[in-house]
């Protein structure tokens, strides 16, 4: 029973594949919150994370010849933005769809990335397909294009920097911006808002899209750092995980990192006591959902506190 | 084809007319798939063990109906996000499923009956017939009753509703419970129809009847049109695969038709409703 929970912290390997799964976990859970805050909601991330993985991939894959550190760089930065765009493009296509005809987004944006899933399916299974592998792949990306490894033999890889560069703007843009600011009043009242000269629709389009650039770049990022070629469901369940994580939150930066943790923990102790044989995989699943009911309970001390506080202003 | 056609949209009547109360009483039924899921796992077991469908098909729909029942008493009481405690909910209920199956029949994944059921086809019949009738309930109960007013204002006029000593907590329980009851008669009949369990069986259908019912605007007719449209745009992804060899290549491709199909028609109609809209005011203000 000791070791479902040491595990994790038992090997550098261990660690690290810890390490990394809680940073990576922060780009969706960003990617999460950005609508969250505007009082949207995104459910669509699936598909998001499935193009900007796909289609980045097939920009580093046209420069695999790419022999100069200018080429290379330019590569980059081009994948990056193509990740971007392509993710932000899903997601914004719902926030017009709010914006101009009050289509529901959390409608709208599970069907296009239902769509677009078979649709990444066939291209990844037949036009994309590397031939010489048994796999549905694409070809690995060249050596050049893929993030260093800070632990050897673990996950752990340099996107985490990039990934922290980017929560710690995210908090900036939230705690010390003017449009921060009005996303979150966008969130608190739709009559709110107006009444202060804002529109509540056009910053949900706009944080929409934003939450679909975040997704887009997290499959790229995912494909440089962890897996090198995209294969079928490789998205699986990132997004999910991210908007937990953000529900876990409550939707604050200031605890993101926090909860990001718990969750990643709770999910390496049970993917290695599954890998070890201690529990079966479902098992585990069954554990981390009694956990997962735990962690969401608002807390009673909050609770005990006010009751506290009304006890002393009756005897006083 | 026409029972596998009516057979397709029975299961989205029966989660989508349960997914309407919880959506009404303020709460959105993410915990769907794990509702099916053990609905389906409750029936399988109980027919297997008393080898009567009345019993199979009562408990698939009882069990879940407490179960989620108490489950949203658990967290008014602990004051507990319901939208990670449903998502938890679902994984809970998957890995209960696959430990259960191991335990009583060693070994998890697919199960399929050891004995075939007979007469199986009469009471697909008849969860399908509840499941319209169940639909038209709905519709009277939730929009001419009012007690249906009650679960109407839980999450927008809830402050009426205090002032009338009428308990939401109590309203959204009774979601809970009335959805948890329609995933598992949905799951049910999944299970009778393939002769099978396992834990993927809702194959995503929670999720899809989510987005039904918003397109619908918690409406049970058009949350009839919209399940037909879906279904049929299914069929004809299968038809196109069935009868066109050229099909076969671009199956995968195929499969996105129906979500294609959906969004298009969906778009359709909120367009146009923003145009009828505008035309009703420009009429008014010229009056």
């Amino acid at each position: 029973m000791l070791d479902f929970f040491i595990l994790p912290f038992s090997t550098s390997f261990h660690f690290g594949n810890l390490l990394q799964l809680t940073i990576f976990l922060l780009l969706p859970s960003l990617a999460a919150i950005f609508p969250l805050k505007t009082g949207a909601l995104n459910l669509g991330g699936e598909g998001q994370i499935y193009a900007g993985g796909l289609f980045s991939t097939l920009v580093l894959l046209s420069f695999s010849q790419a022999q100069t550190s200018i080429s290379i760089t330019f590569a980059m930065i081009l994948a990056t933005l193509v990740a971007l765009i392509v993710g932000g493009f899903l997601a914004f296509i719902s926030g017009w769809a709010l914006e101009k005809a009050n289509m529901s987004e959390v409608v709208s944006s599970f069907l296009i990335s239902s769509a677009f899933i078979p649709i990444g399916d066939y291209l990844l299974g037949s036009v994309f397909l590397d031939k010489s592998q048994n796999l549905v792949t694409t070809e690995k990306i060249s050596s050049m294009f893929r993030a260093s490894n800070l632990i050897s033999s673990s996950n752990l890889n340099s996107t985490i920097f990039e990934i922290i560069i980017i929560v710690i703007l995210a908090w900036c843009f939230f705690k010390f911006t003017k449009p921060g600011m009005i996303f979150t009043l966008s969130g608190k009242g739709d009559e709110f808002a107006k009444a202060a000269g804002f529109s509540p629709k056009r910053n949900r389009t706009i944080s929409l899209t934003i939450s679909g650039a975040l997704n887009g770049l997290t499959g790229f990022l995912a494909i440089i750092g962890i897996y090198h070629s995209v294969h079928i469901g490789f998205y699986s369940g990132m997004s999910w995980n991210g908007l937990t994580i953000a529900l876990l939150c409550a939707t604050n930066l200031n605890f993101l990192l926090p909860a990001s943790f718990v969750f990643s923990y709770l999910q390496k102790c049970v993917d290695n006591a599954s890998l070890q044989g201690l529990i079966g995989i479902n098992t585990g699943n069954f554990f981390k959902g009694l956990l997962l009911i735990l962690l969401s309970i608002k807390p009673l001390i909050k609770k005990f506190k006010l009751t506290k506080s009304n006890k002393k202003e009756k005897n006083d | 084809m026409i029972k596998d056609f009516i057979f397709s949209i029975v299961p989205f009547l029966l989660i989508c007319s349960g997914a309407i109360y919880s959506k009404k009483a303020g709460t959105l039924a993410v915990f769907l798939e794990g509702a099916i899921t053990l609905g389906a796992f409750s029936s399988f077991v109980s027919l297997q063990l008393t080898n009567s469908f009345i019993v199979s098909i009562i408990l698939g729909a009882l069990i879940p109906a407490i179960l989620f029942y108490f489950f949203e008493k658990f967290n008014e009481l602990v004051n507990a996000n319901s939208f990670i405690t449903g998502i938890a909910i679902n994984m809970c209920i998957t890995g209960f499923t696959s430990i259960m199956s191991y335990a009583l029949f060693g070994k998890s994944g697919v199960l399929f009956f050891s004995v075939k059921p007979q007469n199986s086809f009469v009471f697909l019949i008849i969860i399908s017939v509840i499941s319209i009738c169940f639909l038209v309930f709905t519709e009277f109960f939730l929009y001419h009753s009012k007690k249906g007013l009650a679960f109407r204002l839980c999450d927008s006029g809830g402050d009426y509703l205090d002032s009338l000593f009428i308990d939401r907590k109590k309203i959204r329980s009774i979601s809970w419970g009335i959805c948890g009851a329609t995933g598992g008669l949905a799951g049910t009949f999944l299970s009778i129809r393939l002769a099978s369990f396992s834990t993927g069986i809702s194959g995503g259908k929670g999720w899809l009847a989510l987005a039904l019912i918003f397109l619908a605007s918690d409406k049970p007719f058009f949350v009839f049109i919209w399940s037909f449209v879906l279904v049929f745009t299914e069929f004809f992804a299968r038809w196109l695969v069935n009868n066109f060899s050229q099909m076969t290549q671009i199956q995968t491709l195929l499969q996105a038709i129906p979500f294609i199909a959906v969004l298009f028609f969906s778009g359709i109609v909120y367009f146009a409703r923003i145009i009828l809209n505008k035309k009703n005011s420009t009429k008014s203000i010229s009056l």
